[in-house]
């Protein structure tokens, strides 16, 4: 496999550098080897921060970096397309982070003239971002400062026009709460790792892109029959209808069937009031209408509209990460109540995800004695919306108890002490997501080597345990390995997965229509090959920033190898220690990493990442 | 002598783990069963399926389909 080689499509060839310290901007090329080498998107945002984001650097100082890229697919004729990548040294873990958002962001990049976006520096006062195609300005954003998500980009869009692709933070990032996202158009996130607060410690309130141009292809007429037939492809699926109308909340029931839907602060798997909180109670009680990202034959979007205690709101959502960590994990049982959550996780600018983590390890926290009824303000209850969204709240704002809950469970833990950190459910600092897994050893094992913490989109595997049976360990380390390739694959080329992993799309179009965008032949396997490069750097990268890092990271919380699930379908179900260290074993050894868990110098040399292979390993073999 | 045959479709994932890995599927029946005796006999754990329609309409997995029938059957979603 070659990779120097010229793509003649899927690339403008330009970044976009912005100096937000300086108010200057200036254009660089990208480098040539990079689409081969990296392919885009995820790729590029390891690749630069690699590069330009050197061990010790503090994730909120002027020295991070918080890159924008798209990837070859982005914003082209095909299902799918309106992927972006935002990437940043975590303030969570940090380590290395990223997190993806559907919706127009990117494909305005693209034709604005860019494929990448980097922020550098800190302005001394709220800016917003405009790109308006070779135009490039800083405009003052005092009066949006302090204001939510959603009225920020109405306001924008309202300022400089609705064909403006706008991207925001809302208070939490501005309070640089590290689990705060960057959201856009109203009700998408970037929820993880903390790029919100990147983005708020640079001072940045918004991003707002428009671009006239085109897009580059290799094969315009080879792209628009390859589109029209993937579209087709996507209708003629029978799980087209079907899976539709629900999106992901959809799968609320099974999790709970076979036992892993987070409950109670993870201390259970099943929520016996899931039925109250599914896919069905959202499209028969709050659902409006549904909602796509570009390209999307699929619409996962649900914009509802609930009417609780508290207030009336209209959200997008919630999905099923959502209703599973603001629902099941803090109990709460009405579908309405776990929307007007969503809302308020949106508009301050809070990952649901984490947030709805933070929220229930409070929750536990003061039921145990570790934070006083003093502290708490109120008496927070499971269950109780006026808990969740006073929590919400005070972590956004950093006020009282909320400025440690707003560092997330693993820092917070740290500071609460009293052993609050068996209630503190992360991996290397990032809140789990939605698959409680101590009866599921390859989504355990998905979870505890995942590239930025906790989290459950780089492999999915969680249909292999069942499928494979959830006792045997036997193969898991090889599906998960082959998963963590497939699925970052698609942020590396920027399009979005659920084509393929709900509706059954095959994987072999991906393979044929990559050559017909950028004009590189690339196999499927040569496509895996930059995937596993891409993860090793992160692998690397993460090594070099944070102490300690390898096996004795990559471990579950204490409560999932010391407390057996105490009830409903997983009950007793336990993963031991042992098998933890086991699947580790099996895991390391296929990846070529040492047994703590370190990329070996043989590997980072086969994988072209000489530079990471000297950082690593300097002079020795 | 068989009792009928049931065509089965997997939608999503899920197919992977079907025989073949394909997406469709005939069954011959020697008598009644329900969609999770077939989907059982066709070697896969039930609980891989989230949802089971027959003919369209949607059925729990103890639903017996008539010879002749669809068995469509629906992979979990991977959450948001």
């Amino acid at each position: 496999m070659a990779e120097h080689i010229k793509a003649k499509g899927g690339y403008c060839g330009r970044i976009l550098r912005v100096d937000l310290g300086a108010g200057e901007h200036r254009v660089d090329p990208l480098p040539e080897e990079w689409p081969g080498k990296y392919i885009g998107g995820r790729g590029f945002v390891s690749r630069i921060l690699y590069e330009e984001v050197p061990p010790g650097t503090d994730p909120l100082g002027p020295d991070n970096k918080l890159v924008m890229a798209a990837g070859p697919l982005t914003g082209v004729f095909l299902p799918g397309c309106g992927k972006t990548h935002f990437g940043a040294k975590s303030p969570a873990t940090g380590g290395y982070g990223d997190s993806n958002i559907g919706g127009h962001l990117s494909p305005e990049l693209k034709q604005a003239g860019y494929d990448v976006l980097i922020l550098e520096g800190q302005s001394a006062d709220p800016v917003v971002v405009v790109i308006d195609d070779d135009k490039v300005r800083l405009e003052p954003a005092g009066d949006l400062w302090g204001l939510g998500c959603i009225e920020t980009e109405k306001r924008l869009k309202e300022r400089l026009g609705e064909e403006f692709q706008i991207a925001v933070i809302g208070p939490a990032g501005e309070n640089m709460v590290k689990f705060a996202c960057i959201g856009h158009d109203f009700g998408r996130q970037a929820g993880r790792t903390g790029v919100g607060a990147v983005m708020g410690s640079k001072r940045v309130k918004a991003l707002a892109i428009h671009g006239t141009g085109s897009m580059p292809v290799a094969d315009p007429q080879g792209l628009l029959e390859m589109g029209k037939r993937m579209y087709q492809a996507c209708f003629d699926k029978p799980a087209f209808s079907e899976w539709t109308p629900y999106g992901t909340a959809g799968v609320t029931d099974w999790v709970n069937e076979v036992g892993a839907f987070p409950t109670r602060n993870f201390q259970t798997s099943y929520f016996p009031e899931h039925k109250q909180i599914n896919g069905q109670r959202l499209r028969e009680d709050i659902h409006i209408t549904d909602k796509g990202c570009m390209g999307c034959p699929i619409p996962c979007g649900k914009y509802s509209r609930a009417k609780v205690s508290l207030g009336e709101c209209l959200v997008e959502g919630p999905e099923y990460e959502t209703i599973a960590l603001l629902g099941g994990n803090c109990c709460l049982s009405d579908i309405k109540e776990v929307a007007y959550a969503n809302y308020i996780c949106d508009d301050l600018g809070l990952d649901s995800i984490s947030g709805g983590n933070v929220a229930a390890f409070a929750i536990e926290c003061l039921e145990k004695g570790v934070i006083t009824p003093e502290q708490a303000g109120m008496e927070w209850k499971f269950g109780d919306l006026e808990s969740i969204v006073h929590l919400l709240q005070l972590i956004a704002h950093r006020e009282g108890i909320g400025d440690v809950l707003a560092d997330g469970v693993k820092m917070a833990a740290e500071r609460l002490g009293k052993g609050s950190d068996h209630y503190a459910i992360h991996v290397k600092g990032l809140e789990w997501t939605g698959y409680e897994s101590r009866f599921a050893p390859a989504m355990m094992l998905s979870y505890i080597t995942a590239d930025i913490g906790a989290h459950h989109n780089r492999s999915w595997a969680i249909t292999f345990d069942v499928a494979r049976g959830r006792e045997k360990m036997d193969g898991k380390a090889e599906r998960v390995v082959e998963l963590q390739h497939i699925r970052p694959l698609f942020d590396c080329l920027g399009i979005c997965r659920l084509q393929w992993v709900e509706i059954g799309f095959d994987l072999e179009w991906y393979e044929k229509v990559f050559p017909v965008v950028t004009g590189i032949n690339y196999t499927w396997d040569d496509l895996l090959h930059v995937s596993e490069r891409v993860w090793n750097q992160n692998r690397v990268y993460s090594a070099r920033h944070v102490p300690g890092f390898g096996r004795a990271l990559d471990q579950p919380p204490a409560r999932f190898v010391e407390e057996p699930v105490p009830d409903g379908p997983a009950k007793g179900k336990m993963i031991t220690q042992a098998q933890i260290e086991s699947l580790l074993d099996d895991y390391y050894k296929l990846r070529g990493w040492t047994p703590d868990g370190l990329p070996t110098k043989e590997k980072l040399v086969e994988l072209k990442l000489e530079d990471a292979a000297r950082d690593l390993w300097g002079d020795r073999k | 002598m068989t009792y009928g045959r049931i065509e089965v479709q997997v939608a999503g994932h899920a197919r992977e783990f079907f025989p073949g890995g394909r997406d469709r599927h005939w069954v011959d029946l020697a008598g009644p069963a329900t969609a999770r005796e077939i989907i059982e006999q066709l070697g896969v754990s039930p609980d891989l399926v989230m949802a089971v329609f027959v003919d369209g309409e949607l059925r729990d997995k103890d639903a017996v389909p008539p010879p002749g029938a669809i068995l469509l059957l629906i992979s979990p979603p991977s959450g948001g």
